[in-house]
């Protein structure tokens, strides 16, 4: 039996090839940011990062399928932006095309283009870092890399309890439905309401009773220490070589 | 003669909105004993056990083994107290389990070159050796009650008090549950209004009502009073 239905897709990401989480992240964030720094118009070079993802996506054993499907559900919030700019009024060195009936700015689409390609890249990098290595991980990771202690703590806690509180949401809101309440109308509000102000009531009543393991336990604030462990030599190879390869494909006349 | 586990004499704690929680609570536990502590819900139950490892303070005097439950003392009570929590979605709030249980053990000091051996033979201890790289949020209920279990036994906790050890749990879970406290040598003071749980666990038991202590004795003498029971809202 399970305490708290509705996760079970949420599964722990395996620890896939077993590396440590230090060297994903300084891989993944380190295309992400080859690709932004890359000058607008060098088509040929985001090209070749991309390769380098799904280079790296097979490296490290990524489930390509997953990582391509998060990325379309993230897709509209960054593409949004970009579908806009096409539209904007004529500069001083640009000049029209047309579209069927539409007219575009031809610097507007350029750019447009460039945001959607570097965007994608980099929700790519952070979607596939997600799917190569627990959150757990993650964090950890970044406090060994000297992320502040504080941050990382917070980051942990938003996750676990998140998720608690998303169960909570969803009981109350079934037990609402359940009472036939349909929750469709202006003269509703109220509910949501009271439902927002007692899921605050209750979150502030948890924090409490956490603080208080937290003290039976002998904390007495301070930062979570985490264990200390040196890269292996697989490890230091993933960073070395993904790095070189993204600063070597700038450097190449493409 | 060695001090006893838990002594507490004339505890009386008001909450904030003037409320009063204990009134007047006197309680000992011996070394090893297995103890009930009944009562209703809002009878003061949870309220005394939050005070036996300094987490409330007020009037009254409170030892453990022999340590008087002050500020100076509170690493060392900490230490010597386990509180399981009725919710334990309170006490695992790591990303995972190992961090859950190496939590204490950390706040202690104890060095990380044997967290390893702490946290592994702790799992074990509760039947759940393959947990520790586990986020909480995927165990059952009943491993999370295992889990938070596990959480105090790191610290080597004497005296372990456990908050409603069998609330939300599934027969199955909760016989398991009993099996597993059966089995520890810690002196025991569970807080619940499970009867049959008191039954099966604990030799002696205490009832409290309203703040005060009413009754204590023998459990099966005890709950034997039917009239008893049905005034301070155990039956």
């Amino acid at each position: 039996m399970h305490f708290t239905p509705g996760h079970e897709h949420i599964h722990e990401p395996p620890e896939t090839g077993g590396l440590d989480a230090r060297a994903k992240i300084v891989a993944w964030l380190g295309l992400a940011m080859a690709g932004v720094l890359t000058p607008r118009g060098q088509w040929a070079v985001l090209g070749v990062y991309g390769a380098c993802w799904l280079l790296l996506c097979l490296a490290l054993a990524a489930p390509l399928l997953k990582v391509l499907r998060r990325l379309l559900a993230a897709s509209p919030f960054f593409l949004l932006l970009a579908v806009l700019l096409p539209f904007r009024p004529l500069g001083p060195q640009d000049h029209a095309i047309a579209f069927g009936p539409l007219t575009l700015s031809a610097a507007g689409s350029e750019q447009a283009l460039d945001m959607a390609a570097k965007a994608s890249l980099s929700v790519a990098c952070v979607a596939a870092l997600a799917a190569t290595e627990s959150l757990a991980g993650i964090t950890r990771g970044m406090q060994r890399m000297g992320a502040p202690a504080l941050f990382v703590t917070l980051m942990n806690f938003t996750f676990r309890y998140l998720l608690v509180l998303r169960e909570e949401t969803l009981r109350m809101k079934r037990a609402r439905d359940a009472r036939a309440f349909g929750g469709r109308w202006l003269w509703h509000a109220r509910v949501v309401g009271l439902m927002i102000g007692s899921l605050f009531l209750r979150s502030i009543e948890r924090a409490e009773r956490v603080q208080q393991a937290m003290a039976s336990r002998g904390y007495s604030g301070g930062a979570f220490s985490v264990s200390s462990r040196s890269l292996s030599g697989a490890e230091w190879l993933l960073i070395a070589s993904s790095l070189m390869l993204f600063v070597a494909v700038r450097l190449l006349p493409l | 003669m060695t001090a006893p586990a838990i002594s507490v004499k004339n505890l009386s704690y008001r909450y904030p909105d003037g409320s009063q929680a204990l009134d007047g609570v006197s309680l000992q536990v011996g070394r090893g004993e297995r103890v009930a502590l009944l009562g209703a819900n809002g009878a003061g139950k949870s309220t005394l056990m939050l005070h036996l490892n300094g987490l409330y303070e007020s009037r009254g005097e409170i030892e453990i083994l022999g340590v008087p439950v002050l500020r100076r003392h509170l690493k060392l009570v900490r230490q010597r107290v386990g509180l399981v929590f009725q919710n334990p979605d309170d006490q695992l709030f790591c990303p995972t389990v190992f961090e859950d249980v190496a939590f204490g053990p950390r706040n202690l000091g104890l060095p990380e070159s044997r967290m390893e051996e702490i946290v592994t033979h702790a799992l074990a201890r509760v039947g759940l050796p393959e947990a520790a790289q586990r986020s909480p949020l995927h165990l059952s209920i009943g491993e999370k009650k295992r889990a938070a279990m596990a959480t105090v036994l790191a610290m080597d906790a004497e005296i372990l008090c456990l908050d409603e050890p069998t609330a939300g749990l599934d027969p199955r879970g909760r016989r398991e549950l009993i099996d597993l406290l059966k089995e520890l040598s810690q002196t025991l003071l569970v807080v619940t209004h499970d009867l049959d749980l008191a039954r099966a666990l604990c030799p002696r038991c205490v009832i409290m009502a309203r703040g005060k202590v009413v009754a204590e004795g023998e459990t099966s003498g005890l709950l034997a009073r039917h009239e008893l029971l049905l005034e301070h809202g155990l039956a």
